[in-house]
């Protein structure tokens, strides 16, 4: 995410489309409404997106409201070849470029990409969620948060101290507040969680003051967590406006899909999984030597001014 | 040890929901990559206080981390 957000600034997008992208992006993708549709329910799968373009609007506004400056740099677009990476985007021009790939290249180079890079950034943390999710659903009594901090202000500000500081991607966030709802915690307080753990972490806020400034990190900060907590608010609201029951219906969308569909994509899953996952338990292990995982190092220098977060995105590490 | 087993058991349950969902998302994300190329929108976030801003929201919407 920090290398996107760096690369956009150098290419010469405003603060605020900057800071906009930055919260947008990590809060929403459609990985994480997919999985969001699987584990919880349809209002969630739409809340969540909704409420990550409006967190990541009104915070670029803000932005734009108090630091804006008209003659930003001209902006230079990264062009790189995103197949097969034979062209930088200035040698090339994008009309004969546009050739250069059959369609059928293209369509491995993007399940090469959505495998190694993404699902490689994501499958580590998405595990440690499954695992903290069946942790929650088996220690926590049942009716535990209907009777404690389950609904309302107090909660949702908990949800806020806890979520800033940790980073945790959207996909991996979803089991852990699927769980979280099945045990009493209302929509809202849970959407809380999901906005603001993918968009802040503690390592991300050095760079960002390096990156578009104090006071700028401190707008951007205030806007996710005060839009986080009107978004929840709005959701508790809808949830009881169609006398929708998160706890019930959540999981509902795998009930249709056949036995031995879910255990082949499972198994497809943990087959892809098992690369990723054993690197980022060793890079962990190695950490004290080094300060950077090598594979992140790699994959930001194959490419530097890449605005799509590919590098470390779901790693926490930079 | 039960316990362990438990917690397992619930987490497996949780990725046989998820799994197909994943692996469409997944799939969806790889061919945006390819066929859309986010690589060139920051050409579209330069300029405007108000329409970079919104551009740059609605683009992050869809694309994954």
């Amino acid at each position: 995410m920090l290398p996107a957000a760096v690369s956009l600034r150098k290419q010469g997008a405003t603060k605020g489309a900057t800071t906009a992208f930055l919260i947008s992006t990590p809060e929403s993708g459609v990985d994480s409404i997919a999985v969001t549709y699987a584990m919880m329910d349809p209002v969630m799968t739409v809340a969540r997106p909704v409420a990550a373009f409006f967190t990541a609007f009104v915070a670029g506004i803000a932005e734009n409201l108090f630091g804006y400056r008209k003659a930003e740099a001209p902006v230079a677009p990264d062009l790189t070849c995103p197949v097969g990476g034979c062209c930088d985007g200035v040698n090339c021009d994008p009309q004969v470029h546009r050739n250069h790939h059959s369609f059928h290249e293209k369509l491995r180079a993007g399940i090469r990409f959505a495998v190694t890079d993404l699902w490689g950034d994501i499958a580590p943390w998405f595990f440690f969620g499954l695992l903290l999710a069946g942790l929650i659903t088996v220690v926590i009594p049942d009716d535990f948060f209907s009777r404690h901090l389950g609904s309302g202000l107090p909660a949702m500000l908990l949800m806020l101290a806890v979520g800033i500081p940790l980073y945790i991607c959207a996909t991996a966030s979803t089991p852990i507040a699927a769980a979280l709802i099945l045990k009493g915690v209302s929509p809202g307080v849970a959407l809380v969680f999901l906005l603001a753990g993918p968009a802040t972490n503690m390592a991300s806020m050095t760079v960002l003051i390096g990156t578009l400034g104090k006071r700028a990190t401190a707008i951007y900060l205030s806007a996710i967590a005060v839009c986080s907590v009107l978004m929840g608010w709005a959701v508790d609201q809808a949830y009881a406006a169609m006398g929708v029951s998160a706890k019930a219906a959540a999981g509902q969308a795998a009930e249709i899909v056949p036995r031995w569909l879910q255990w082949g994509a499972a198994l497809l899953i943990i087959a892809i999984s098992i690369k990723p996952t054993t690197l980022k338990l060793k890079s962990l292990l190695e950490k004290k030597d080094t300060v950077e995982p090598p594979a992140a190092a790699t994959l930001a220098s194959t490419a530097p001014v890449s605005p799509l977060p590919s590098a470390a995105a779901c790693s926490g590490a930079t | 040890m039960a316990f362990i087993v438990e917690i397992l058991n619930e987490s497996r349950q949780l990725l046989l929901d998820a799994a197909i969902y994943i692996l469409f998302g997944l799939l969806v994300s790889g061919f945006f990559r390819v066929f859309l190329n986010p690589n060139s929108i920051a050409r579209h976030l330069g300029t405007g206080r108000f329409s970079s801003v919104f551009k740059a929201a609605l683009i992050g919407v869809p694309i994954p981390l």
